[in-house]
């Protein structure tokens, strides 16, 4: 299964993964947990620089990180079988603007490398779980629309039935999820109830809403208001309602919504084993 | 902060999406504006209500004045009319209409790879040189990190260097690459590609190329005039920056990454920093203490404020890092999200007041 996990900026998006890699780890399947681009958040949270060779964080969990151009190189040195004009063409300046630049390429390198255990295209992947800690909104819609628009464009050729076969993984619900990270903030859940629209409409799939940062308190409404006018009180109570009433505006979308809680710590390792730990059985 | 403004004519706000770039940069704009400066505000795909409320909902791409802020102007970036006008002030029209029927051209625009950050430039560039503005603000189209900003819109200029253009390019002759290319190294590659890829492609590309000639010297000038600008003294760089640690950490990194390009960071906003609550405790009746409810509700803020100190210590090993020449504002977590004229004006009033007169 591959798990694409997005949301606005800001809404702990890596985090999420990251915990979700772990929880799926714990229950025993095999899972590689994959971040995107060049600049790696995980080395934060596992004590290890990963890159396109994962690096193992137990027995069933390992970490990598997956660039444009990495992943163009190996499914070329796939393809082509001989090395030296794997090089020659990575050194050639040309192909090298070319992979930094032409429109849709290294999209489709990541997720031609993303869907390749499903596609059996390509070195093999021996993980039963995929967990991408992929872009944010914005940047997540052009990563699958390069696929769906070089399908179109390209009617016949080795790149446009790459893109179909990308595209069909894509929308299979027996091979890839979406799950889209929330805050209870207004931006955040406009956002995310957007994003959620065009998977439904464009990758004809269900997203799973994740709804980060719920803040459990021990006090309800009602013995809140008691105490209006004092600061904390009222800061609570303006919290309580804005969450409330956001999670009500996810939930009437009828999408599966599970809530994480807002934690009271800064430390990055600490914060993704205790999301690991509420996640017992609520994300799909 | 008011003395800063005054001294730029460009100041450009950089950061990861999500930290309230966006927010910040009108609010800057309302305070250069409020002290006289023409101010133009350039934003990218800003929050619905923030758009209505500077009146550049009805308008997207045109310079709009905002309502209820003299002297201030806003203006929404899309990238795909900015490339499309930007081609169309280029080349003629046939050429421009060969251009926007390409499909690789389509998918360039319409990703957001580099194209983002490539139009922004171009219309930074464009709103400076009118000579409307006394002051033009860049908010950045939201990036995975801080520093994509600055390399994206080298990655696309590579696209339109001599070399590139040159190779795919096929002035008339009915032949394919891989029979035009001479050189036996050039043919290896350019085979390699048609294998990977498909002829099919590779003919997209060479159409998508044979149109970019043309747009070749018009690129080169722009570039070059938009690299003279951002390395002006007036031109400035503001981080914007959630509180987090590896966002801090990011943040340094940017620092690092300015400095190599020898561009100027003039601040740090670390934005979000802790609820306005957090200030202080207030007064409260004296009966409130008998309500056990009130008891949980003190213990429930002990637990807040200790999560909340530990944040002070890891800022205070962040300045020392990032050294004292660069000013360092934190801004607390506004009540209500910041959506209204008036919003953008309470942020305005607490940036100056943070900034204060040490760091002018």
């Amino acid at each position: 299964m591959i798990h694409f996990v997005t949301g606005k900026g800001g809404v702990g998006k890596s985090t999420v993964a990251a915990a979700l890699g772990l929880k799926l780890a714990s229950a025993g399947k095999r899972t590689l947990l994959v971040e995107l681009g060049e600049r790696g958040y995980f080395r934060h949270v596992f004590q290890g620089e990963a890159g396109i060779q994962p690096f193992a964080v137990n027995s069933h969990l390992s970490v990598t990180r997956w660039e444009g151009e990495a992943c163009l190189r190996e499914y070329l040195a796939y393809l082509l079988k001989i090395e030296t004009v794997v090089k020659l063409f990575f050194d050639n300046k040309v192909m090298r603007a070319l992979v930094q630049a032409a429109p849709a390429l290294r999209e489709l390198a990541l997720l031609g490398k993303i869907t390749s255990g499903a596609r059996r295209m390509g070195p093999p992947l021996l993980y039963d779980e995929l967990v991408i800690d992929t872009y944010s909104t914005g940047h997540f819609r052009a990563l699958w629309r390069a696929p769906v628009g070089l399908a179109e464009a390209i009617p016949f050729g080795p790149m446009g039935d790459q893109s179909r076969a990308i595209v069909r993984v894509l929308k299979d619900p027996a091979l890839t999820c979406y799950h889209i990270v929330m805050i209870p903030e207004e931006l955040p859940v406009t956002e995310g109830l957007e994003l959620a629209r065009d998977i439904q409409s464009e990758m004809e799939q269900r997203p799973s809403l994740i709804l980060n940062r719920w803040l459990d308190s021990p006090l309800t409404p009602a013995q809140l208001a008691k105490f209006s006018g004092h600061g904390f009180a009222d800061y609570l109570s303006l919290v309580l309602e804005r969450q409330t009433r956001l999670r009500a505006t996810a939930e009437a979308r009828g999408l599966p919504l599970t809530t994480l809680p807002w934690l009271f710590t800064e430390n990055v390792p600490e914060k993704v084993r205790q999301l690991a730990a509420s996640m017992s059985g609520a994300v799909p | 902060m008011i003395e800063t403004l005054k001294r730029h004519k460009v100041l450009i706000c950089a950061g990861t999406g999500g930290v309230g770039k966006t927010s910040i940069s009108a609010s800057l704009g309302v305070l250069a504006a409020g002290a006289g400066l023409k101010t133009l505000v350039l934003t990218i795909d800003p929050a619905q209500r923030l758009a209505q409320a500077l009146g550049i909902e009805a308008k997207p791409g045109e310079d709009c004045e905002v309502p209820t802020v003299p002297g201030l102007s806003a203006a929404m970036i899309e990238p795909r009319r900015e490339f499309d006008k930007f081609v169309l002030g280029s080349v003629d029209s046939a050429i421009a209409k060969g251009l926007f029927n390409n499909r690789l051209y389509q998918q360039l625009v319409s990703n957001l790879n580099g194209s983002q950050e490539f139009t922004s430039l171009v219309r930074l560039l464009e709103s400076v040189q009118s000579g409307k503005y006394d002051l033009v603000i860049l908010d950045t189209p939201p990036t995975q990190n801080a520093v994509d900003f600055l390399k994206a819109p080298e990655r696309l200029y590579a696209l339109f260097q001599d070399s590139v253009i040159g190779w795919f390019a096929n002035t008339g002759k009915n032949q394919g690459l891989v029979a035009r290319t001479l050189h036996r190294g050039t043919r290896i590659v350019t085979s390699a590609l048609e294998t990977a890829t498909g002829s099919r492609f590779i003919a997209e590309l060479t159409d998508f190329f044979n149109h970019l000639t043309h747009l070749q010297s018009k690129v080169a000038a722009v570039s070059r005039e938009v690299n003279q600008l951002l390395h002006s003294d007036k031109t400035g760089f503001l981080l914007v920056t959630g509180f987090d640690e590896t966002k801090l950490k990011e943040a340094l990194e940017f620092q690092q990454d300015l400095e190599r390009e020898k561009l100027r960071l003039i601040g740090v906003a670390v934005n979000r920093w802790v609820p306005e609550w957090a200030a202080g405790e207030s007064l409260w009746p004296e009966h409130w203490d008998q309500d056990p409810a009130f008891n949980q509700l003190k213990e429930f803020y002990a637990r807040f404020s200790a999560f909340f100190k530990n944040r002070q210590s890891v800022f205070e090993r962040f300045q020392r890092q990032i050294g004292g020449g660069v000013p360092v504002i934190k801004l607390p977590d506004f009540k209500n999200a910041v959506q209204g004229i008036e919003d953008l004006r309470v942020v305005a009033d607490t940036i100056e007041q943070k900034w204060g007169v040490e760091h002018e």
